[in-house]
């Protein structure tokens, strides 16, 4: 559903490279967790993936359309939530959904289904008349989180998307998560929660200093580093690196 | 007292900082912030110079009467009521609005360290304004007064004038701040403000045009009348009035009175600034907690509710929907890019009411009566006018000059979102019409109201004002598109502090002023001006249209 192929990205006239010759795949039915520590090029590589930066170098496709080349067709096949919520602060919780709803080109009648649906999931249909401004941080969370997975999108990219939820809608995201990728959908998720990651993903893309340290299978991974857990892994990778 | 000086320097260091904060190509400049101010302040040199040339006039009648005090009692108490009401809208940001509270809140600092460091840097700001009109005071009564008397009078007095306003505006502020729910909104008190503001500098433009209509003998009885304001103001700014007899007593040669009035003067700025701080105490942080939570949560939604609120509309017009009411409902874009395109007309209809209600003798009746727009001159001249009001109007209209800036860091939406940049970008120019034409049809009203132009000349002057203020549009757009400033903390650096609001308004007015001297000289016939006005203005708007169109997308990937 995703790939991406040597992408590299520098900023501004810096000689370090955000972003260093990396590639990796999301297939369909898989989550990806995508963990690194802070200024890895985790966002910087969800921003390429989205549309939001240009890459360098190299190619990333999604659903087959090529985000540079077919970037209307790209960005309708995913849903994203950026790392911060605070978005069209604003506008009403319910004049949020409805604007994402016409940018998607999503019916009334799947609208009406997915808004009922996911405001009682998050517990959010009380405060969709109120402006996002008087929302609480998981709130505005949960209504980038809405307004993403309005469109119902084959690909979820979500960058940090358990900051700020409180217990109970962190877990109703990763069953949503789960149950996405089960049915023939895949997920593309950046954490820094590394027992999240190691109980949900089914994939790891490890990234350090804009480089890809490891991919694939957690299991794969463990077996490298004689069964340690992720969190002492990611310890000892990214000390060394 | 370190920890005031401490907390006063980063309170100021943080206010100066967003001040002179200007980002040219990407980077910030506080070179060219601080040339923009000086060229700021350099403009308001005429302005203290025209308070100069009427004070001084009204100095010397006054003196020769006997009744000095009386007016620089009045220039004084003017200069307190602006104070004030500059305090009532600054005031709120530095002490409910601003980011810091929360982190202050828990340091081991006294509660009046804190409210004595915001109150001084309020007081800086003041200090601009009355260290201005102390100053033209000055030089205005150097002829009347001893220098050396009145060099301690004018110190004394530039000191003590913004104490008093801005101990009523903060105490006023903090008192509604603890009691009243309904403006503890950083969003509904700014609009409250700016509009009431707005009214009053309606009312003290016509009120001061009356004012300087009097002769000297109706305004000496004005003033000696004790007409219920001037008293009032004479009360409420006591140690104005005390000021203003330290001074008479200064020309009467009596320097013991004067300086014992003067004295005065600042022991009641220094008991209200006592006053103050009892109150402050009292009532600031109690207002200040949960300041947060206050903010515009509406009535609880039912799940049947929300199904029913649910209504599908094409991605433009919707896009379009969502630009205004981010705009209306943003308080500093809204006063800044919306009511002034619409404060222009409403003056200009306000200052022809009046003229109705003139006798067909009156001078003005007269010239506005000797206008015949069926003489191809004047018809003429009056399509270079339009043209030339259609695009001062068009470049006041800066919805669309900053409108990536507002984005700020929201400018990723933009980026992601499954819809063209162009269509994007068309939607923000459409917002942006949707506020300027209407502005422009309420001038166009206002003129054919009092000119009653032949219909062919009316439809002409639409004709070319249309596409001028479209091109503006377009044009501030592509501005925006160049140099966005995008990393801000407080939307007031999007609005106010951005270069392209300049380069639009001033460009605006050079092109307007271009367009006006050469239609002047060479377009002499109704049907010349028009094929040319008519031809450039959509000549320039298809020219804003294609840089958009052709350039729009490449723009908009450059900015990240």
């Amino acid at each position: 559903m995703l790939s991406i192929s040597n992408v590299s990205k520098t900023y501004g006239n810096s000689q370090v490279k955000a972003v260093d010759t990396i590639s990796l795949a999301v297939e369909s039915k898989q989550i990806l967790g995508f963990i690194g520590p802070n200024g890895a090029g985790k966002t910087t590589t969800m921003k390429m993936v989205t549309g939001v930066l240009e890459p360098d170098a190299g190619q990333i496709t999604i659903n087959g359309y090529d985000i540079m080349a077919a970037p209307i067709e790209a960005k309708q096949s995913f849903g994203y939530v950026p790392d911060s919520p605070d978005m069209f602060l604003r506008l009403k919780g319910l004049e949020y959904l409805n604007f994402m709803g016409d940018m998607y080109s999503v019916d009334e009648t799947t609208r009406r289904e997915k808004i009922a649906h996911m405001g009682d999931i998050f517990e959010m249909t009380g405060a969709l008349n109120s402006r996002i401004q008087s929302y609480s941080h998981g709130m505005r969370q949960k209504i980038v989180i809405m307004g993403a997975l309005l469109h119902n999108p084959g690909l979820w990219i979500l960058d940090e998307p358990l900051t700020g939820l409180d217990p109970r809608s962190s877990f109703q995201l990763k069953e949503m998560m789960r149950a996405h990728a089960e049915s023939g959908n895949a997920v593309l998720f950046s954490t820094h929660m590394l027992e999240v990651a190691e109980k949900l993903c089914d994939k790891i893309a490890l990234i350090n200093k804009g480089r890809i340290v490891f991919f694939g299978e957690l299991e794969a991974l463990k077996a490298q580093y004689n069964q340690l857990s992720l969190e002492d892994i990611f310890m000892e990778v990214t000390a060394r690196a | 007292m370190r920890k005031f000086w401490a907390m006063f320097r980063i309170f100021l260091k943080v206010i100066v900082g967003q001040m002179f904060a200007i980002k040219i190509g990407g980077k910030e400049s506080k070179v060219v912030g601080i040339i923009l101010w000086g060229v700021l302040v350099l403009s308001i040199a005429p302005l203290l110079w025209l308070v100069y040339y009427m004070i001084s006039g009204m100095y010397t009648a006054f003196a020769e009467v006997g009744h000095l005090d009386l007016m620089v009692a009045m220039t004084l108490n003017i200069g307190s009521v602006l104070i004030f009401m500059l305090s009532l809208m600054a005031a709120p940001a530095i002490f409910y609005f601003s980011k810091d509270v929360e982190y202050i809140l828990p340091l081991p600092v006294k509660p009046t360290t804190i409210i004595s460091a915001k109150f001084a840097v309020a007081l800086v700001f003041e200090y601009v304004l009355a260290v201005g009109l102390v100053g033209v005071m000055y030089v205005a009564l150097w002829p009347h007064v001893g220098v050396g008397l009145l060099t301690f009078n004018m110190i004394l007095t530039a000191l003590t004038l913004p104490i008093l306003p801005m101990v009523y505006s903060t105490v006023l502020i903090m008192l509604l701040m603890r009691f009243v729910r309904f403006v503890r909104n950083p969003d509904r008190y700014a609009y409250i403000i700016g509009l009431l503001s707005l009214a009053f500098a309606m009312v003290f433009m016509f009120a001061s045009q009356d004012m300087f209509t009097l002769d000297e003998d109706a305004l000496i009885a004005m003033l000696t009348g004790e007409p219920i304001a001037a008293t009032a103001l004479n009360y409420l700014f006591l140690s104005n009035n005390l000021a203003a007899r330290a001074i008479d007593a200064a020309t009467g040669l009596l320097p013991v009175q004067s300086i014992a009035f003067q004295l005065l003067s600042v022991a009641v700025a220094l008991a209200a600034l006592g006053i103050f701080f009892v109150i402050a105490q009292a009532t600031y942080f109690k207002g200040i907690i949960g300041l947060g939570e206050s903010s515009s949560a509406g009535k609880k939604m039912t799940r049947d509710e929300a199904i029913a609120g649910v209504v599908g509309q094409g991605a433009f017009s919707s896009y379009v929907k969502k630009e205004l009411r981010l705009l209306f409902r943003s308080p500093i874009a809204f006063m800044n890019s919306v009511l002034m395109v619409l404060f222009m007309p409403v003056v200009l209809i306000i200052s022809v009411v009046p003229v109705f209600t003139l006798g067909n003798d009156d001078p003005m009746m007269e010239m506005l009566s000797a206008i015949d727009l069926t003489d191809a001159r004047t018809a003429a001249i009056a399509l270079i006018a339009v043209t030339v009001l259609a695009l001062v109007t068009g470049g006041s209209a800066t919805v669309t000059a900053t409108a990536i800036s507002r984005e700020g860091r929201n400018f990723i939406v933009m980026k992601y979102l499954p819809l063209r940049y162009q269509t994007q970008l068309h939607a923000k120019a459409m917002s942006g019409l949707l506020v300027v034409l209407p502005g422009l049809l309420l001038v166009f009203a206002a003129l054919f109201w009092l000119f009653s132009p032949p219909i062919l000349l009316a439809i002409a002057a639409i004709l070319i004002a249309v596409p001028c203020a479209i091109f503006l549009n377009y044009l501030g757009l592509v501005f925006d598109l160049l140099r966005p400033k995008l990393n801000w903390d407080n939307e007031a650096e999007a609005v106010k502090q951005n270069v392209n609001v300049l380069l639009m308004i001033f460009g605006a007015m050079g092109v307007a002023g271009g367009v006006g001297v050469a239609g002047f000289f060479w377009l002499h016939t109704p049907l010349m001006a028009f094929v040319v006005l008519f031809g450039g203005s959509l000549l320039l708007m298809a020219f804003a249209l294609w840089l958009v169109l052709a350039q729009g997308s490449r723009m908009m990937r450059k900015i990240y």
